[in-house]
C-alpha cells in the first residue's frame, strides 16, 4: 500500500502515466513515449582504458574498463578464480573487461610499498555479497602476475571442504587426509600458472623426498619435476603440494623469488566442519586436511619476500555463520589469531562514478536492449533496482 | 322463480342430469338429499345463488337487460406507476459547533472520555486511507476517528482544573526528593506489584503474587569483581542499557512471601558477589568476560612484527594498537571499529599512506556513543567475545547509521500524508483559525 504521491512517482518511473498520460499498454510493458521515439538515445562508448597490464593502473583509470588478453584469462584462470556467471557474461560480451575500482587501487599500492625483507604482509578483503572481492582479487592476481610475482593461488578454498573430489586417510602422515584429485587439478593450475617463471628462476628441491621404495625425489630437482611427478601420481599429489610449499616458502625466506598467496575465501580454513565422514560417522574437522596445512603455514610470520593476498567471504562459511560480512566474526578466533595483523580493505557497492560507467559498459556491449536504459530515468531505476550492488545489477540487466 | 328462469331451471337440470354420475343419498331426518358431484354443483351454482338472492323480480330483469359483455382483458394490467414515496428528511439543526463560542468552556463540553462526535468537535480533522483520487476522509461518520482514543477531554486546562480539585486530597511531596537523582539515592529499590478485583465467584487473582523488584548496579556498592561476579550470577536479569536488575519472584503463594524472597535474592546475591572462593583462581582464557590483549597472541604477533621492523621506541604503537584490538572485540565489530584497526596495522606495518588512499572511498565513521561505567567497560559478561560481537554488529553497523552519522531524512510535511496527527498546540490553532473563518 503506497501513498498516492509514491504511487504516481513510480508510475512515472515506469512510463505508464507521465505527462501525456500514460497509454494503455498491459502490465510489464513499457510505453515508450513518442519524444524518445523520434530520436532515441545516443548508445554511449564504454568508458575504456587501453592499458591491458595493472601495473600501470593508477588513480586517474578508476571507473575505466580494462581488457584482460584472452592469454592471460587462460594462464592464470583456467581452473577458477573468475565467478562463472562473470565467466559466462564476458563470453557473451567476446571479451573479459574488468572495472578499476579503489580498493584493488589500494591493494596494488599496498603491494608495491610492502617491505619484502620483513615477514609477508596480509590483506584481506572484505564486503557484502555481490560487491566484488573476487574479481578485485582478479585484478590483484593479474598485477602480481605481470610484476613476476610467483603465484601461490588458490581459486576458491571452501570448494576443498564442501565440494572435494575425493577425500582419503593419509598414507604418509597418520591422523590426516588428504585430497588426491584436487591436488592434482590445483597442482596443474600452479603449473600453468607460473610456467614461465619457473623456468626462468630454476629452483630446485633443497630435500629428499620418498614416495615410495622405488619413488624418491633427490635434493636439487626442479621444482617443475616435484609438480610432475604430483600431477602424475595422484597418490602422492597431496604430500607433493605440502612439499612444494615448504620448498617455495624456504626458496623465499632465502630470498630467491617472492611468493605471493592469494586465497579466495580464506576464513574457510579456520572452519570447524567439513563434510567428510570419519569411519566414526563424524564430520572431519578441516585442520586434519593436508591440503589445508600446507597453504595455512604460509600464512604464518616466519618466512620473507611474501605477500598474502585473501578475500574473507560470508559464503566461504558453514550456512549458520554468515550473519555477518565482517572479518573478525568471520574468521572466528582461530583465524584471527592466526592472520593478526593484517590489514582489512573494505569493498563497498558502486558509487555514482561507477554505476555510471557499469550502465555505459553494458550498453556499449549492447547488453542493455530497451532504448529508455541510457537515459537519466533508466540509470536511476537501474540503480535503485540493483540498490548499487554489482551482482545484483549484473542480474537485473540480464532480461533487459 | 319466474317462468324463464324456470324454463332454465329446467334446461339446466336435463343437462346436469347427464353428468350426474354420482348421487349419494344422505338421510339424516329422513329425507332424502340429492348430492351432485362436482361438475353438477358447477353448473347448478348459479342458479341456487339467484334462488338463494332476495331480489326483485323486476329488477333482474332490468340488469338481465342492460348487462354488457365482461371486457375480456388480454396482457397485462396497466398497473400506475408507483412513484417513491419522497421522504422529506427532517428538518436538520445545523451542527452544535456553529453556535459554540470561541471562549467557551471546553471542559464542560467534553468532560469525559467520549467516543469521538464530528459535530461537537469545532476543528476541521481528517483521518484515514484516502480512496483513489480523494481527499483523506474528513471527519463526518469517520469510523476511524471513532474507533481510536481521543483525549479531548483532557486539555491543559481541565487538567489543571482537575488537578487543582484533588489538591486537597494531596500531602505534600517529600522534601529532599525533588529530582530523580535524590530519590535513587535515598530510594534505591523499587518494588511493584499488581492488585486484581474480579465481580465474578472469586474475587481472587493468582497474578497478585507476583512481586518484582528493580534496582540500578550503581545503588550497589560493588567492586569491579563484584560486579563481574553478580552479572554472571543473574545472567538475563540485567538490562546493560538501564543498568537496572530486576528480580521477579512468584514461587510463593502469597505476595508477603514473593516480596522476602526478593529481599532475600537481593542480600544474598549482593553477599555472594563480595566473596571471592578459593576456585575463582581457576579462571580460564574462555572465561574471561572481557577481551584481555596483554598476553594475548595478537601482542605477540605485534611484537614480533615491531621487532623485524627494528623499531626501538614501540611502546606508543603497540599501546595504539592493543587499544584498538581491545576495543574491536569488546565494543563489538562493526565498520567504524574494523576501519580503526585497519589504520592501526597499517601504522604498525609502517605503510600508511601520504594520500590516504586506502581510506579516501570510505566516510569516516564516527564512533556513537555507548554507555560506559566508570571503570571503563561496556555492558554484558559474557564468555565468548565473539559472540558478543555478532550481538553488538547489529547495534554496530546499522546502529552507526542510526546514531545520526548518517543524517536522518529531513522531516518533511506530505501534504497528501494519510494519517495527519495534530499534536494539542496544533489543534488548538487550528480550532481558533476554524472559528475565525466560521465568524467572519
Amino acid at each position: 500500500m503506497m501513498a498516492p504521491s509514491a504511487r504516481r512517482a513510480v508510475l512515472l518511473l515506469r512510463g505508464l502515466a507521465g505527462r501525456h498520460g500514460g497509454c494503455g499498454a498491459a502490465l510489464g510493458q513499457r510505453c515508450v513515449s513518442a519524444e524518445a521515439a523520434q530520436a532515441p538515445l545516443p548508445r554511449p562508448l564504454a568508458p575504456r582504458t587501453s592499458l591491458t597490464s595493472p601495473v600501470e593502473h593508477t588513480a586517474e583509470q578508476r571507473g575505466l574498463w580494462y581488457t584482460l588478453q584472452p592469454g592471460v584469462v587462460q594462464r592464470l584462470f583456467s581452473q577458477g578464480g573468475v565467478p562463472k556467471q562473470f565467466l559466462t557474461q564476458c563470453q557473451t560480451f567476446a571479451e573479459t573487461c574488468l572495472m578499476v575500482r579503489q580498493p584493488s587501487l589500494t591493494l596494488m599500492d599496498f603491494i608495491r610499498r610492502s617491505d619484502l625483507s620483513l615477514p609477508p604482509n596480509k590483506f584481506l578483503l572484505y564486503g557484502r555479497n555481490g560487491c566484488g572481492k573476487t574479481l578485485s582479487l582478479v585484478h590483484a592476481t593479474h598485477f602480481l602476475a605481470d610484476t613476476d610475482w610467483l603465484l601461490v593461488h588458490v581459486p576458491w578454498a571452501p570448494k576443498w571442504r564442501r565440494n572435494f573430489k575425493e577425500v582419503a586417510p593419509s598414507a604418509t602422515i597418520e591422523g590426516q587426509y588428504d585430497h588426491p584429485l584436487d591436488a592434482v587439478l590445483w597442482l596443474q593450475h600452479f603449473k600453468t600458472q607460473n610456467a614461465e617463471l619457473l623456468k626462468t628462476l630454476q629452483l630446485v628441491t633443497q630435500e629428499r623426498y620418498i614416495w615410495s621404495r622405488r619413488e624418491v625425489t633427490e635434493p636439487d630437482t626442479p621444482l617443475g619435476e616435484l609438480v610432475e611427478l604430483g600431477i602424475g601420481r595422484a597418490r602422492y599429489s597431496t604430500d607433493c603440494v605440502l612439499a612444494l610449499t615448504s620448498e617455495l616458502k624456504r626458496h623465499a625466506t632465502e630470498g630467491r623469488c617472492k611468493v605471493a598467496v592469494v586465497v579466495d575465501g580464506i576464513n574457510t580454513f579456520y572452519s570447524p566442519v567439513s563434510r567428510y565422514r570419519c569411519e566414526d560417522r563424524t564430520l572431519l574437522d578441516p585442520k586434519y586436511f593436508t591440503l589445508f596445512q600446507s597453504f595455512m603455514q604460509l600464512f604464518k610470520s616466519d618466512w620473507k619476500n611474501g605477500i598474502v593476498v585473501g578475500s574473507i567471504d560470508s559464503l566461504a562459511n558453514e550456512g549458520w555463520r554468515r550473519d555477518s560480512h565482517l572479518p573478525r566474526y568471520l574468521l572466528r578466533q582461530q583465524g584471527w589469531e592466526a592472520l593478526d595483523p593484517f590489514i582489512p580493505i573494505p569493498i563497498e557497492d558502486y558509487d555514482d562514478l561507477e554505476m555510471r560507467s557499469a550502465i555505459d559498459y553494458y550498453l556499449d556491449r549492447h547488453w542493455l536492449q530497451n532504448p529508455q536504459a541510457g537515459s537519466d530515468i533508466g540509470r536511476r531505476e537501474l540503480a535503485a533496482l540493483s540498490a548499487h550492488n554489482p551482482y545484483l545489477l549484473m542480474q537485473v540487466c540480464r532480461p533487459l | 322463480m319466474g317462468s324463464s328462469s324456470a324454463r332454465s331451471f329446467s334446461t339446466l337440470l336435463e343437462f346436469t342430469a347427464g353428468y350426474v354420475t354420482s348421487v349419494r343419498w344422505i338421510t339424516t331426518t329422513g329425507k332424502k338429499v340429492y348430492v351432485l358431484d362436482m361438475r353438477a354443483q358447477q353448473l347448478l351454482r348459479p342458479l341456487a345463488c339467484r334462488s338463494l338472492a332476495t331480489s326483485h323480480p323486476r329488477a333482474e330483469i332490468k340488469a338481465a337487460a342492460e348487462e354488457e359483455f365482461r371486457t375480456l382483458e388480454i396482457g397485462r394490467k396497466k398497473r400506475e406507476r408507483f412513484t417513491a414515496k419522497t421522504f422529506k428528511p427532517a428538518t436538520m439543526l445545523p451542527p452544535r459547533y456553529k453556535q459554540q463560542k470561541t471562549d467557551q468552556d471546553w471542559g464542560s463540553v467534553w468532560p469525559a472520555a467520549r467516543t469521538f462526535h464530528p459535530a461537537t468537535v469545532p476543528f476541521p480533522v481528517r483521518q484515514g486511507y484516502p480512496a483513489s483520487g480523494q481527499p483523506t476522509p474528513d471527519k463526518w461518520a469517520n469510523a476511524e476517528l471513532m474507533k481510536i482514543p481521543n483525549f479531548l477531554h483532557l486539555t491543559p486546562p481541565v487538567i489543571k482544573r482537575q488537578c487543582e480539585a484533588l489538591k486537597k486530597f494531596c500531602t505534600p511531596w517529600p522534601a529532599g526528593l525533588e529530582t530523580t537523582a535524590k530519590q535513587e539515592k535515598h530510594f534505591p529499590v523499587t518494588v511493584s506489584k499488581s492488585s486484581y478485583l474480579h465481580s465474578s465467584p472469586t474475587i481472587r487473582d493468582p497474578k497478585a503474587r507476583i512481586v518484582t523488584l528493580k534496582v540500578h548496579l550503581r545503588s550497589l556498592d560493588l567492586d569491579y569483581h563484584g560486579r563481574d561476579k553478580l552479572l554472571r550470577l543473574v545472567g538475563e536479569r540485567y538490562d546493560a542499557d538501564t543498568d537496572c536488575l530486576t528480580l521477579v519472584a512468584d514461587r510463593c503463594p502469597l505476595s508477603q512471601q514473593n516480596y522476602d524472597y526478593c529481599q532475600y535474592l537481593l542480600t544474598v546475591l549482593y553477599n555472594e558477589s563480595m566473596k571471592t572462593e578459593p576456585w575463582e583462581h581457576e579462571k580460564e582464557l574462555v572465561d574471561l568476560e572481557k577481551y584481555v590483549w596483554e598476553g594475548s597472541p595478537s601482542q605477540a604477533a605485534a611484537q614480533n612484527v615491531v621487532t623485524a621492523r627494528g623499531i626501538n621506541d614501540a611502546e606508543e604503537l603497540l599501546k595504539e594498537y592493543g587499544q584498538v584490538v581491545t576495543d574491536l572485540h569488546n565494543e563489538g565489530e562493526d565498520e567504524a571499529t574494523v576501519l580503526r584497526y585497519q589504520e592501526s596495522v597499517m601504522k604498525l606495518l609502517g605503510l600508511t599512506d601520504p594520500q590516504d588512499t586506502a581510506t579516501a572511498s570510505e566516510p569516516k565513521y564516527i564512533q556513537g556513543e555507548r554507555g560506559q561505567d566508570k571503570d571503563g567497560w561496556v555492558g554484558q559478561a559474557r564468555r565468548d567475545w565473539v559472540v558478543r560481537g555478532v550481538k553488538l554488529w547489529e547495534e554496530g553497523c546499522e546502529g552507526q547509521r542510526d546514531r545520526g552519522v548518517l543524517q536522518p531524512p529531513a522531516q518533511h510535511h506530505d501534504k497528501n500524508r494519510a494519517f495527519a496527527l495534530l499534536s494539542l498546540e496544533d489543534t488548538s490553532r487550528h480550532l481558533r483559525a476554524f472559528q475565525k473563518t466560521q465568524i467572519g
